[in-house]
């Protein structure tokens, strides 16, 4: 890593010590004082029991209530009309819990049917008062347990939901195969709501109901020292101690393997996420609305709170904006190849969801701990006067409570990263910041947007730091709608209440619009031409290999972007059939079709399936038929040249016969199949017999000798006794003997000649030299089979000659087809002699 | 900007300026240090409290503070808190022309703060529930049983109503033993009064919205939710059976106002203290929806309808001193039952 490169994580962990280590840090020191009391709040076990006993209430109604538009919202992340949903699901987080519940207050105002029926006897105005909080909490909190269980589903195998649907299972084993299925994500949702309600005091306050955390800051109010807190608050720290270790467990675990495809969304779970969301949304917002006051009166209120407006915005939008760079900046530190900064990045992570589980009261305590001290930093100037008594310290304390968030995205963001970007920066030697930028900026861009959008919109209306900690001046819309409530000021509350469901709707639209620019963006560049970018030296890395790259010396092309007869959408697999002069192309259309040599397309045919994915392998047997690697079908289909089928084998597992991803097909000696492919633990080689018989397999997945990660293509020599197998993910050929022993190792990853990074295509010329075609360094690369460069041909580009990730190259004796594949062009030269 | 709004350094510190701590009504102060800042040009940084730990939360943090302080003045919406600091040293003596004919009851003799714009500790009930013939005449009236399980009462460690109790300990200890005030809280205790945490409005919608039919409140909680539509009256209830204007009555908590002890800018809090003192104030808090009862005799006069029947007379002084023994005890009687209160 270039000293750029540490601009990032370094701000991470600067920020991490500022708002977490160094307070924690500080806390513990003071641990030595003597406690202000000795002994535990009045009822402290009765109300660790009420807290409990609502904080489990509101989390368990809250997974039910979130689990189907969970699976609602995990479809459509994947597909269309994410956006509304999104948006919809996002913003009522981010509304205060206490406004949500208030709105649902004025659902029974004074002579309503409702207050008549409740204020006959004291037990039912309790009880409707109680079902209301409840209402207003779960209304508020099963988003976050669909965003959970939206999380899971995205990373739950489409297979699992097909196989069910054709096994006609029953309705209770659907359900319970739904529920192994969300099981995760309901999980996480459910705790998550859980320590979130227990640590809530602003809507208890409201409704009257004394908890553990009302007593805690009543404990700080009446001035108890952080000794005597510390021992008030054990079993909050317990609980979000245990809480951040089961998150973490939770988060970490590896999905389950397969084809991470959403199924298809059936309209009765869509019907009924409209109208939880219409009910528990829309409901208290219309009723919010109604009650909206006359607009001289909004003039008013922004005369007298103008200023608390802007303060609180300004404040809130800082410590979004330093969220942002902490997101990427762990980021940026997970993506690292060395294991000490991915620790650091864990450990950071670990602190800021355990600092964001503990009692806000907590943390107000430990940053006056840590900041409000005398230490003299420059003349006259001491770090309480530079901290403690300006707005930064709140933009620590916001920090130190919604950290979690930047640690959550910026986790989601590193895991996301496609391997190959990932190995491809780092095979250039150089993780620079720009370098970063590059290649990863749709996600930092995303990630950043997304974490400051949420960030501020919930700093926007904090309470216990912003309580305890506000510098004179600063104000606090949060801390005014509060003495509205009191004061009993609806209009304020109201206008004040506007101000905080406008920033989360609106923070709720960017956050969703920047996701979604991201999915695009995505879709439009690949990895590879993000890899590009970084090579071409927007950056700072080594563009030097791009000039001794001549363009393609090309004869012809064939091919356009499309869906008609002799056009492309992302072709990814090319063979030549060179007695019969055709060569085959299959696209993401799942289409395969047939040109001439010459470059005319002749026919084309449909694969049976295409909804799981697209096949990334097509092979031509000497007997001239075509068979087709079926990747996300797990199967191999053979054709003849016409497009019918002769035969197929193959399915889904792990087992000896079956695929998770088949790639290719290679044609060994006795007629003998050979097929790779990768998925799970699956990166290995089966053999099979002419008829599609089992006989033995080998490789497993890795990176040593005899280990492969996703063989995307073989060949065989022209004597059948050397396998060439291009493994892809490890940036190099290994050569087998036809039972598998390895022989020799070709090349290794990075950007000179005689090394590689992602080699897709193989194909052997006459003289036993070997053409691997490599999408990740977007050229043609000559070797001998001792594995010395002999030739590189082609540089990124989109012009003539230029290629952008290219998948496959194949010919004869004197053409070679290149398949270049984002630009949707077959690019054909001649035969390098 | 950000890093302006970060540092805090958007606002100049050449500007004149002033640090206000203020415990009462965020919305009524806002108003206030508006007219202060358009007639003196002085700006006002305001720190404010949240409610539930209304006062409280801004006297332990004066308390912190009192070493480096950062407050200039303290606006407080009762006594016994402003009393309590005055005697820990966190408020200095005051005086000037606005302060000279402050009446005594409302002032510390060593003036170091001074009361305006007063609250009464009232009962509030609802009036299609409770008889108006059933009432109770005096605070121990709230022990009788026919009112069991039908009372609220705020958490007594926060806002005025711990003052209440230590004046209700003060009081009686001198006139009918410190037995009393004990019996009263076991007649709490035996009537099952419920404690929130929500503060004396919170107490007020309890009651408003059926969850229990009378409560120890504020005078200014029940006119606001009066204002509201809320079906609530209030009674003024007498800390011992009297007749007349004996000074057995109602027991008025005043709004304070102190100098912070070494805070930064003394010249412009004289300035504020002297504002908050005068008359206008006083007639703009009984004016609005709080309805204050003015301390300044002849203004009282003028808004007679909110006028207190009869003051207890009580010293704040020694209220502000038993507030924290006379809390200690309410809690653990009415919180923990299971002590046993014996004093």
């Amino acid at each position: 890593m270039r000293r750029s490169g540490w601009v990032l994580p370094g701000v991470a962990l600067l920020l991490w010590l500022a708002a977490v280590g160094y307070p924690v840090a500080a806390t513990i020191a003071s641990l030595s004082a003597t406690p202000t009391t000795d002994r535990p709040p009045h009822s402290a076990g009765e109300l660790l029991l009420i807290t409990t006993a609502w904080a489990l209430s509101v989390a368990l109604a809250a997974t039910v209530l979130g689990w189907i538009p969970g699976r609602v919202l995990g479809r459509a992340l994947q597909g269309r009309g994410f956006i509304p949903l999104a948006i919809a699901m996002l913003a009522p987080i981010c509304v205060p819990a206490y406004v949500v519940f208030w709105c649902w207050w004025q659902v029974w105002p004074e002579g309503s049917d409702l207050f008549d029926w409740a204020v006959q006897t004291e037990q039912r105005a309790q009880f409707l008062k109680g079902a209301t909080l409840l209402t207003g909490l779960v209304c508020w909190s099963w988003p976050i347990v669909a965003w959970c269980v939206a999380g899971a589903a995205a990373a739950t195998p489409a297979q699992r939901e097909e196989l069910l649907r054709l096994d006609s299972a029953g309705p209770v084993r659907r359900l319970v195969e739904r529920l192994r299925a969300d099981g995760r994500g309901l999980a996480l949702g459910g705790l998550i709501v859980f320590l979130v309600i227990f640590n809530h005091t602003t809507s208890f306050d409201l409704a009257g109901i004394f908890t553990f955390a009302n007593e805690l800051r009543a404990a700080d109010a009446l001035g108890a020292n952080v000794p005597a807190l510390l021992r008030v608050a054990a079993p909050a720290l317990g609980i979000a101690a245990l809480g951040t270790v089961i998150i973490w467990l939770v988060l970490g675990g590896s999905p389950p393997a397969g084809a991470r495809r959403a199924s298809r969304l059936s309209r009765s779970a869509l019907g009924a996420t409209i109208v939880i969301w219409l009910v528990s949304v829309l409901g208290p917002v219309l009723v919010f609305a109604t009650n909206l006051g006359e607009a001289d009166e909004i003039g008013e209120f922004f005369g007298l709170y103008g200023g608390a407006v802007a303060g609180t915005l300004g404040v809130a939008a800082v410590s979004g904006g330093l969220s942002a760079l902490i997101a990427v900046g762990l980021a940026a530190a997970w993506q690292d190849h060395r294991p000490l900064v991915r620790t650091l990045a864990h450990l950071q992570a670990l602190g800021w969801i355990f600092v964001a589980l503990v009692p806000g009261t907590i943390v107000g305590v430990a940053m006056e701990a840590a900041y409000n001290i005398p230490l003299t930093i420059t003349p006259g100037r001491t770090v309480a006067d530079l901290v403690y008594l300006t707005p930064a310290i709140l933009v620590a304390g916001y920090l130190a409570r919604f950290g979690f968030v930047a640690a959550l995205l910026g986790r989601w963001m590193a895991v996301r990263e496609p391997r190959e970007l990932t190995a491809l920066r780092r095979l250039d030697g150089a993780q620079t910041l720009g370098g970063m930028f590059a290649s990863s900026w749709p996600r930092f861009l995303a990630v950043g947007l997304g974490t400051m959008a949420v960030v501020t919109t919930l700093s926007l209306s904090e309470i216990p730091v912003t309580a305890r900690l506000q510098p004179p001046g600063a104000g606090s819309l949060a801390a005014a709608v509060l003495n509205a409530l009191h004061y009993q000021r609806p209009d304020t509350v109201m206008f004040a209440s506007l101000v905080l469901i406008g920033a989360a709707v609106a923070a709720a639209v960017i956050a969703v619009l920047a996701w979604a620019f991201v999915r695009r963006a995505w879709r439009g560049t690949t990895v590879a031409a993000l890899a590009a970018a970084c090579l071409l030296g927007v950056t700072g890395c080594d563009a030097s290999d791009r000039e001794s790259n001549e363009p393609l010396q090309t004869r012809f092309t064939f091919g356009s972007p499309g869906i008609s007869l002799g056009q492309f959408d992302y072709p990814r697999a090319l063979a030549v059939d060179a007695p019969n002069q055709f060569v085959y192309i299959v696209d993401k259309t799942a289409r395969v079709q047939r040109f001439g040599f010459d470059g005319r397309p002749q026919l084309q045919w449909q694969m049976p399936q295409r909804e799981n994915g697209k096949p990334t392998g097509i092979s031509v047997a000497p007997d001239g038929r075509v068979f087709v690697a079926d990747t996300h079908y797990q199967r191999i289909i053979a054709y003849d040249s016409q497009g019918h089928e002769l035969m197929r084998f193959g399915r889904y597992g792990e087992g000896p016969g079956e695929f998770i991803y088949p790639t290719d097909v290679a044609f060994g000696p006795d007629g003998r199949l050979y097929v790779s492919e990768y998925g799970g633990s699956n990166d290995r080689i089966q053999v099979f017999s002419a008829e599609g018989e089992y006989l033995f397999g080998f490789g497993s997945y890795g990176s040593e000798v005899g280990q492969y990660s996703r063989p995307q293509s073989m060949l065989f020599s022209s004597d059948r006794s050397e396998l060439y197998i291009a493994d892809a993910c490890n940036h190099r050929i290994v050569v087998v003997d036809p039972e598998g022993n390895p022989l020799r190792v070709l090349g290794g990853s990075g950007r000179g000649p005689g090394q590689f990074a992602y080699p897709y295509g193989l194909m052997g010329l006459d003289d036993g030299s070997l053409l691997v075609c490599e999408y990740g360094n977007n050229r043609v690369q000559r070797l001998s089979p001792a594995g010395e460069c002999l030739g590189l041909f082609g540089r990124p580009g989109t012009g003539d000659g230029e290629l952008h990730a290219p998948w496959a190259v194949d010919g004869d004796a004197n053409r070679v087809f290149v398949l270049d594949s984002r630009n949707n062009r077959v690019q054909v030269i001649r035969t390098p002699s | 900007m950000l890093l302006l709004t970060l540092t805090g350094c958007g606002r100049s510190a050449d500007e004149p300026h002033v640090v206000l701590y203020v415990s009462a009504d965020e919305h009524l102060a806002r108003q206030v240090i508006r007219e202060f800042r358009e007639q003196t040009g002085i700006r006002v940084d305001l720190v404010s409290d949240v409610e539930a730990k209304k006062t409280t939360g801004l006297v332990q943090r004066l308390r912190a503070e009192r070493d480096n302080p950062q407050a200039d003045v303290f606006w407080s919406s009762e006594v016994f808190m402003t009393i309590q600091l005055a005697e820990a040293g966190v408020l200095e003596p005051y005086e000037s022309e606005a302060t000279a004919d402050w009446p005594s009851t409302y002032r510390d003799p060593e003036n170091r703060w001074y009361g305006f714009a007063a609250r009464a500790r009232v009962i509030v009930y609802a009036p299609d529930r409770v008889d108006a013939d059933q009432l109770p005449d005096t605070w121990m009236g709230l022990c009788d049983s026919r009112f069991k399980g039908r009372i609220v009462m705020a958490d007594p460690r926060f806002g005025t109503t711990g003052g209440h109790l230590g004046a209700m300990k003060a009081y009686w200890t001198r006139i009918m033993g410190a037995a009393y005030y004990t019996a009263f809280l076991d007649g709490l205790a035996d009537n099952r009064v419920r404690m929130l945490p929500s503060g004396n409005a919170g107490v007020v919608q309890a009651v408003a919205r059926g969850e229990a039919d009378l409560g120890l409140t504020d005078t200014d909680d029940v006119w606001a939710a009066q204002a509201q539509g809320a079906n609530v009256r209030l009674i003024y209830p007498r800390h011992a059976a009297g007749f007349g204007n004996d000074g057995t009555g109602t027991l008025l908590i005043p709004n304070t106002v102190a100098r912070v002890a070494g805070g930064p800018n003394p010249q412009t809090a004289a300035q504020l203290i002297d504002f908050l003192l005068s008359e206008r104030i006083e007639r703009l808090l009984a004016e609005s929806v709080s309805h204050n009862i003015p301390v300044r005799p002849g203004l009282a006069e003028q808004y007679s309808e909110y006028a207190v029947p009869d003051p207890l007379h009580v010293n704040y002084a020694k209220a502000a001193g038993m507030m924290r023994t006379a809390v200690e005890q309410a809690v653990r009687r009415l919180r923990d039952k299971d002590h046993d209160d014996a004093p």
